[in-house]
């Protein structure tokens, strides 16, 4: 299997803000809260599906993230690319000069797992697993 | 129409590095394309395609990730976004080869995102 870049982030501080920017400029993008537990995450997450059947199935899924205000982190787009295994994966990041980020987090739900990492020039993307 | 994400951008100094980098951990084939970028082929029927896109050693400015959304007209989108208290970076430009048109803006949290327009 290839590596393919399968999913988006857009990450800000006032996430509802943010929502409801691409809400009105997209207008076909549907915008939705993620509905994890709080115990996951401290804030809502909207997830993006810009592609809803019957309509184009071109494109890639994504969400929007709402920074916490605790977080040293002002704002960020990042994509996700899938792997066959992403402790396999970071063992060659880490070879070819990358650095890993956030070590391998399992996403409730049976969603797989996602970890994220710098590149050698500082760009940070995520890995995920189904 | 839809407003799918269709494209992405890597960006950074040191482009023989960052493509060395993707093409070694993730199987990534890069092709040389003008003004120094390198087309991105992920190898897979799924997902999105890309570029890497090189940043000058005595830049500012470091590295960025980008997306790129599809809309029917620049134009119109560029006026919904300033509206909606977006900022455009980049005013609509041409690409080659014919391959349609693109601009860039900021959002209110200060992300950059694309737009492309097709021919």
């Amino acid at each position: 299997m290839g590596n393919p870049v399968m999913f988006f982030e857009i990450a800000g501080k006032n996430g509802e803000s943010l929502r409801d920017f691409y809400s009105a400029l997209f207008d076909e993008w549907a915008i939705l809260p993620f509905g994890w537990s709080k115990s996951h995450f401290p804030n809502d997450i909207f997830a993006i599906d810009p592609t809803p059947p019957p309509m184009s199935d071109e494109g890639i899924k994504g969400h929007i993230f709402p920074i916490p205000d605790a977080m040293n982190l002002s704002n960020r787009v990042s994509i996700f690319i899938q792997v066959e295994d992403i402790e396999e994966t970071l063992n060659q990041i880490e070879n070819k000069g990358g650095k890993m980020l956030v070590t391998k987090q399992v996403l409730p739900d049976g969603m797989g797992a996602i970890a994220m990492f710098a590149d050698p020039s500082g760009n940070i993307i995520g890995l995920y697993q189904v | 129409m839809a407003n799918p994400v269709i494209f992405f951008e890597i960006a950074g100094k040191g482009i023989e590095k960052l493509s060395e980098f993707y093409a070694s951990v993730f199987g990534w084939k890069m092709s040389p394309a003008p003004d120094g970028v390198l087309g991105v082929d992920t190898d897979t029927e799924e997902g999105i395609q890309g570029i890497l896109h090189p940043v000058e050693d005595d830049s500012d400015y470091s590295n960025h990730v980008m997306i790129y959304v599809r809309v029917d007209d620049l134009e119109t989108s560029i006026n919904n976004l300033e509206r909606l208290g977006g900022k455009v970076f980049m005013k609509p430009q041409g690409l080659p080869n014919n391959m349609g048109s693109f601009a860039i803006f900021t959002d209110p949290s200060g992300n950059f995102i694309g737009l492309h327009q097709n021919p």
